[in-house]
């Protein structure tokens, strides 16, 4: 009776530019130092693949032009990335960092506490057009990789993996319990009411209700969206999800897609790359490729895939 | 092979072999037509140094010349009709209904894009957000 009536154990904590939550429903005894042990990974994870500091492993390996040895989350996270540039036909590109530079996206700006406007620059941002395939090469054996010539950025797909190895923290000691780092999370069990968590699509054009609300269980959920990471250069808008194949922001049609799958890390790159693919394709290349996923398009209309629909428990008119 | 590919004749030849028949024995029919048998005709006036006989024959020739005439077209007719044949024997077959030919590449799966459906009631609570990446 008392497990039964236990509170749900909640934290939060902010990590890689965002709030973090944890939830875990009829926490045992383990619990707490669970939860404390994810706290320390999301710390470790940010570390190591932050891009906002120089001196972190991830910009060390940047700068290195050549082998470089890298602790075990940045090896981990650079290898995810190289495997999902291939499986992303080369959308997915973390090389996009030198186009984040040019827009003014060189440090962590204050998206959460109101629109973002850096001054106008003398002369328009560098576009480079990506040709050639992303090739890094990884030393397993000695923890190295050679990144270069050009830095990489593991915002998004680190953010993924850390919630996919806090899921792997957590499952020993709770069978019913979500992680949320802004955008990305996983959510294990049938959630407080038996019937699945409760999650909530955000409107991306920026109202207050949600867009659709799902019932997720056991999966992962991860959104791409210019809601929140978007600013001004001068008179002109910006945001973080860049087009390798313009070098410029991604103006497919899209405001939102959202990708709900097994893996936090695979949820993430694949609702990025959606996202890249634009409006016309979306539909197309989610069937071809099998993603469960739902878009909001500039004009505010809902779109998904048949196989969403069971999850679909309220959406907007 | 198709059942439509299987069905059409192999060669131009079996094609072409009945229809020079007939064209020939149309011929034949054309000649005897226009040309019919010569009637035994009275001879009015024997012409001095010639018998009766030289001059049928020498009608008989000149028929015989304008079968022979009648038959070269309707050869040539036949040349050109064997050529046109050949020429539509060569085109590509179109699949026949129901059997289709290998789709191009780029070819996607028919799109699973769905409308959600339309609320009924206000929003229902939610336990987690996603949105803000």
């Amino acid at each position: 009776m008392t497990a039964l009536l236990a509170r749900p154990l909640v934290r939060r904590f902010a990590t890689m530019g965002t709030t973090a939550r944890v939830r875990v429903e009829r926490p045992g005894p383990g619990a707490e130092r669970a939860v404390d042990a994810v706290e320390e990974l999301f710390g470790a994870v940010d570390a190591q693949c932050t891009r906002f500091d120089p001196a972190s492993p991830l910009m060390r390996a940047n700068a290195a032009g050549g082998w470089h040895q890298v602790p075990q989350w940045c090896y981990a996270a650079l290898e995810e990335a190289a495997a999902a540039h291939v499986r992303t036909r080369r959308l997915f590109d973390p090389r996009v960092l030198t186009e984040l530079v040019e827009l003014g996206y060189d440090t962590s700006l204050p998206f959460a506490t109101g629109p973002v406007s850096l001054p106008s620059r003398q002369s328009r941002p560098v576009r480079t057009v990506r040709v050639l395939p992303w090739q890094p090469r990884f030393d397993a054996a000695a923890q190295a990789v050679a990144v270069g010539p050009a830095a990489v950025d593991l915002g998004g797909i680190a953010k993924g993996l850390a919630v996919r190895w806090a899921v792997d923290l957590l499952r020993d000691s709770a069978d019913t319990f979500f992680v949320d780092a802004g955008g990305d999370g996983y959510f294990a069990g049938a959630g407080p009411t038996g019937r699945g968590w409760s999650v909530g699509v955000e409107d991306p054009l920026g109202g207050t209700d949600p867009v659709a609300v799902l019932a997720v269980r056991d999966q992962a959920c991860a959104t791409s969206s210019t809601r929140l990471r978007q600013w001004r250069v001068g008179d002109r808008p910006a945001h973080h999800l860049i087009d390798p194949r313009t070098g410029g922001p991604s103006a497919g049609g899209l405001a939102s897609v959202t990708v709900v799958g097994p893996d936090p890390a695979a949820a993430e790159v694949w609702s990025k790359t959606l996202f890249l693919h634009g409006a016309d394709r979306i539909s197309s290349v989610a069937a071809t490729e099998g993603i469960t996923a739902l878009w909001v398009r500039d004009d505010g209309a809902l779109g998904i895939t048949g196989d969403i629909k069971p999850m679909l428990v309220w959406s907007r008119s | 092979m198709t059942e439509r590919a299987r069905s059409r004749p192999s060669t131009v030849a079996a094609v072409v072999a009945p229809g020079a028949a007939a064209l020939l024995s149309a011929a034949t029919a054309f000649a005897l037509h226009h040309n019919p048998a010569p009637k035994a005709q009275p001879v009015q006036a024997a012409v001095p140094g010639t018998r009766t006989d030289d001059v049928a024959a020498a009608r008989l020739r000149q028929q015989a010349k304008t079968a022979d005439a009648e038959l070269t077209r309707l050869r040539a007719q036949l040349a050109k009709l064997n050529s046109e044949l050949a020429k539509a024997d060569a085109a590509p077959v179109a699949p026949p209904r129901g059997e289709s030919a290998a789709p191009p590449e780029d070819v996607v799966p028919a799109a699973l894009e769905q409308v959600a459906p339309p609320a009924s009631a206000p929003a229902p609570p939610v336990d987690a957000s996603t949105g803000a990446s």
